[in-house]
């Protein structure tokens, strides 16, 4: 008997649900998310689920969906990122942070799990800052950043002030850059 | 003498893939008929990439098209080759056969070898 799961729905109606759009917001740029997801979504139904399952179908979606996220991001880097004198500073400030925190022998010192959440609590904002204006996207990479630290801290339950100082400053400068920058076009 | 646009290798083969498509052109389309020709494995996001890039070039235009439930009401992006993407293309086509012209062993579907 095939034990795949074959429904006649294939992805399900719902599907990517609520969350999985939430992170399609994150992951790809706006420009042409809403034709990469259909995309996706049409080739995933139509080749992969009637070949190997509703299953498969889905975690082919998620995988090429991941793929296809660093071209674009990469092409828009190189085309659309203008360096502000806003992002200037906040790439400044948490590069000399993140100096900072790696001269911290404490952080260095601790687990290798606790150093990759300090390390991707820090490269979360600093990516997200640098190639985008859009304020749900910072707003997710500093919440993404928040949980990342609040990890590190009640898992290992080192003091990362340094990072935090950093954070602090981020989110100050990146709200402070969409406030002006609503006041100009107003 | 104006500088003229030239193309990347992939951004040739967008190109005549939108070209051997035609009207109703769209990623995932461009996508397979890549793969099918020439059996290379293509992610979405570098035909979009490369998309964008040459609607910055003003070679393809786009515009917003239909949805439908297949694609849970998200709309597709249709693609048109221009008269500056079609004269790169052809340049560019030119230019590799008066390179190869005379070159033995390079002549159309010649065998790649060991």
């Amino acid at each position: 008997m095939n034990t795949i799961d074959r429904d006649s729905d294939g992805l399900g109606p719902d599907f990517p649900g609520a969350v999985g759009n939430a992170l399609l917001t994150v992951l790809l740029p706006t420009h042409y998310r809403e034709a990469i997801i259909g995309d996706l979504i049409e080739q995933a139904e139509a080749d992969v689920a009637p070949r190997d399952g509703a299953a498969a179908a889905r975690r082919w979606f998620w995988r090429q969906a991941v793929v296809s996220a660093s071209p674009l991001y990469a092409r828009r880097t190189t085309t659309e990122v203008t360096m502000t004198r806003g992002k200037w500073i906040t790439l400044v400030l948490l590069i000399v942070a993140g100096l900072v925190m790696a001269l911290d022998p404490n952080v260095f010192s601790s687990s290798p799990l606790v150093i990759g959440l300090v390390v991707a609590a820090i490269a979360v904002p600093v990516v997200a800052g640098l190639i985008s204006g859009n304020v749900h996207t910072l707003i997710g990479a500093a919440a993404i950043s928040a949980v990342l630290l609040l990890t590190a801290r009640l898992t290992s339950g080192l003091e990362i002030r340094w990072y935090a100082m950093a954070f602090m400053l981020f989110v100050i400068l990146n709200l402070g850059r969409i406030f002006q920058r609503r006041l100009e076009s107003a | 003498m104006a500088k003229q646009s030239s193309l990347g290798d992939f951004e040739q083969l967008v190109i005549l893939a939108l070209l051997r498509i035609g009207e109703g052109a769209y990623g995932m389309l461009v996508r397979r008929e890549i793969e099918e020709r020439t059996g290379r494995v293509v992610s979405l996001g570098a035909i979009y990439a490369t998309l964008d890039r040459l609607e910055s070039k003003g070679m393809v235009s786009s515009t917003i098209g239909g949805s439908g439930s297949n694609r849970r009401g998200r709309a597709k992006r249709f693609f048109t080759v221009e008269p500056p993407g079609r004269a790169a293309l052809i340049r560019a086509l030119n230019a590799l056969d008066a390179m190869r012209s005379g070159v033995t062993g390079l002549e159309p579907n010649a065998e790649v070898g060991p």
